[in-house]
């Protein structure tokens, strides 16, 4: 397993395969090694001819690669693929041949590696046919993409290579000179953007996100400032100045449904702010998305600090926006691990491409654990009112299951690796490590469900054990102060007789690390 | 008629600019840990085979080339038979740039 932690100075390496039927000469060795250089990521390149994929000397390649990108230009796979003249069985019938040596391919690959595979769509942007006969819709490319997605789509991460295309430009994404010299046909910009994009999936699949954005009110979600305007004199709507703010709110709900925790911290009357989330009827956000409050007139570090610490969050997963110089700088000054942006209307989206959400995460999940958040605030006035702790936790009414994980659990569990920082012994795993680990017979994996009185918490645990190591013990932040732990360790120690402990430093783990130590070393 | 006024089409100017590619080629491939071996004068004349250079350098090469003498070398010298010496690629060059002057002169 590769190390991963606040130590910045720690490299990690990764292998990176590239298939393909076009050369990528001679930029893109140095861009996508100086790309995950940024994450202090070792990078090491293969680049295979896809022609020669089957080849003995690449067999070792494929089965010490971390990320396998597949990248097969359509014009030198099936050059007459976008001619007229074909007749439309024929046209159908090229498209299922290409879709069935893909997916042979995807088969091939599939038994040689476990490595998480991006694969880029196929694109016909270099036919120069449209300056003759304009830009009339031409449904091959299109037609072979949704029936290769249809096919392949749910073992590999699909990149849209026509996307990328646009964001440079038709103009701007081939090299001619470079495509006659060496089969080389993408521009510099082009192999720019593309390893962005690679460089981005690679976060996203490792977990590497902020989690937490934290949202100023005035002139960030609605225009105007609320405490002097009044709720009716608000810009916020679907036309006219208010539009704008609307928009943000739509890609912020986005986020959320993407499993981004929403706070407030705005200087206002939290009464009026309220009113705004409950009863306006242009506001996107509602009460039930945001996790924490914090309105009041006090400065902004120290709210921000406490939203923090009532979400179990590190400041360092945090994210700050809001349209103030003073109060972004402020920000930075006091809480400088904490990421402040300054809004601004155009600008403020790229910003956030600092967060990195995976794209499968599942809504009923992502409501039930925004409840616990909320919910975590009438725990709190419970504990008020109980002298002892013990008490507390008993009138918590704790409900507490473990059982062997099923394989549509490995999402979840796969997830809860990667975010816990404190409660962990540090493994991290990606779905594909969790399906090869639990192919060993010796290999047992379990969930763990947590309940109490004031909701269902879900699932918040896991454990791998083998023989007599604890390769997992990972316990989410939410079930805190439950007293969980314990029960966790008495489960392992009434069912198996450990002697070794498998420990990953995350930089917040040590108290984790003397826990399971003391108890079974 | 054009002046070159960023490095002399020297073959010595040449050999530096091939030394500074592979000299950043093997900074990329610390997992090698080869020592690098940069060319030296006395390796003029030597095929590109025999000093381990193989096709994807040669790539790097031909592009740093283009950029430092701001010219286009024509797709027919591209080959490693036509370039596979330091000077083989001195006298590429200077046929290129004497072309693009006759052309010049010729339309002055």
């Amino acid at each position: 397993m590769y190390r991963r932690g606040c130590n910045n100075m720690m490299k990690s390496k990764q292998r990176v395969m590239v298939i393909s039927n076009v050369a990528f000469e001679p930029f893109f060795r140095t861009i996508i090694k100086n790309q995950f250089n940024q994450s202090n990521v070792d990078l090491t390149l293969f680049l295979i001819p896809y022609e020669e994929y089957n080849g003995l000397e690449y067999k070792n390649q494929f089965s010490v690669s971390d990320i396998i990108i597949v990248w097969i230009n359509l014009e030198s796979l099936a050059s007459n693929m976008i001619n007229k003249g074909e007749s439309i069985p024929d046209k159908e019938q090229k498209i299922a041949e290409i879709v069935a040596l893909c997916n042979n391919f995807l088969n091939d690959i599939v038994c040689r590696s476990n490595a998480n595979i991006l694969w880029f769509t196929f694109e016909n942007y270099y036919s120069s046919l449209s300056a003759v006969v304009g830009h009339i819709y031409n449904d091959v490319t299109d037609k072979l993409n949704l029936k290769l997605f249809d096919t392949i789509g749910d073992r590999v991460t699909f990149i849209d290579l026509k996307h990328i295309i646009s964001e440079v430009g038709i103009s701007n994404a081939y090299d001619q000179k470079n495509k006659y010299r060496w089969n080389s046909p993408y521009s510099k910009v082009l192999i720019e953007i593309a390893v962005k994009e690679i460089h981005k999936q690679y976060l996203i699949e490792k977990g590497i996100t902020k989690k937490c954005l934290v949202l100023d009110c005035d002139n960030v979600l609605w225009g105007g400032i609320l405490s002097e305007d009044g709720i009716e004199n608000i810009k916020l709507g679907c036309s006219g100045f208010g539009r704008p703010y609307q928009d943000f709110q739509r890609f912020i709900l986005s986020l959320y449904y993407h499993g981004v925790i929403l706070a407030v911290c705005s200087k206002n009357d939290l009464s009026d702010v309220m009113a705004m989330f409950r009863e306006h009827s242009e506001m996107l956000l509602k009460e039930k998305h945001i996790a924490c409050f914090q309105v009041n007139w006090e400065n902004k570090p120290d709210n921000i600090k406490r939203i923090a610490e009532t979400l179990n969050i590190g400041l360092d997963s945090t994210v700050f926006v809001d349209d103030s110089p003073v109060e972004v700088e402020a920000v930075k000054s006091i809480l400088p691990e904490v990421t402040a942006i300054l809004y601004n209307r155009d600008s403020v989206y790229k910003e956030l491409s600092c967060f990195n959400p995976k794209g499968d995460v599942s809504i009923a999940n992502i409501e039930k654990r925004n409840e616990t958040y909320r919910t975590n605030q009438s725990r709190e006035t419970l504990k008020l009112q109980y002298q002892s702790y013990d008490e507390y936790i008993a009138a918590l009414k704790i409900k507490f299951d473990i059982r062997e994980a099923l394989p549509i659990e490995y999402s979840r569990i796969a997830e809860l690796t990667q975010r816990t920082n404190k409660c962990t012994n540090g493994k991290r795993y990606t779905v594909a490590e969790i399906k090869k680990r639990i192919a060993q017979e010796s290999v047992e994996l379990y969930s763990l469900y947590v309940s109490d009185r004031f909701s269902d918490l879900g699932l918040v645990g896991a454990l791998e054990i083998d023989r007599n190591t604890i390769n997992l013990f990972v316990l989410s932040c939410r079930a805190f102060g439950r007293k969980i732990e314990e029960k966790m360790l008495a489960f392992i120690s009434e069912k198996y007789k450990i002697n070794k402990v498998e420990f990953h430093s995350t930089g917040k783990n040590n108290d984790m690390k003397e826990t399971l130590f003391g108890d079974f070393i | 008629m054009k002046e070159y006024k960023m490095r002399k089409l020297d073959v010595y100017e040449v050999l530096d600019i091939i030394n500074s590619i592979l000299h950043s080629r093997a900074d990329e491939d610390k997992q090698k840990k080869e020592p690098i071996t940069l060319l030296t004068k006395e390796q003029i004349e030597t095929d590109f085979s025999e000093l381990n250079i193989d096709s994807i350098t040669f790539i790097s090469i031909v592009v740093s080339l283009e950029n430092e003498y701001e010219l286009e070398i024509p797709d027919e010298y591209l080959l490693m038979t036509e370039m596979n010496s330091i000077n083989k690629i001195h006298q590429v060059l200077k046929e290129v740039t004497e072309n693009i002057c006759t052309d010049e002169d010729a339309t002055t």
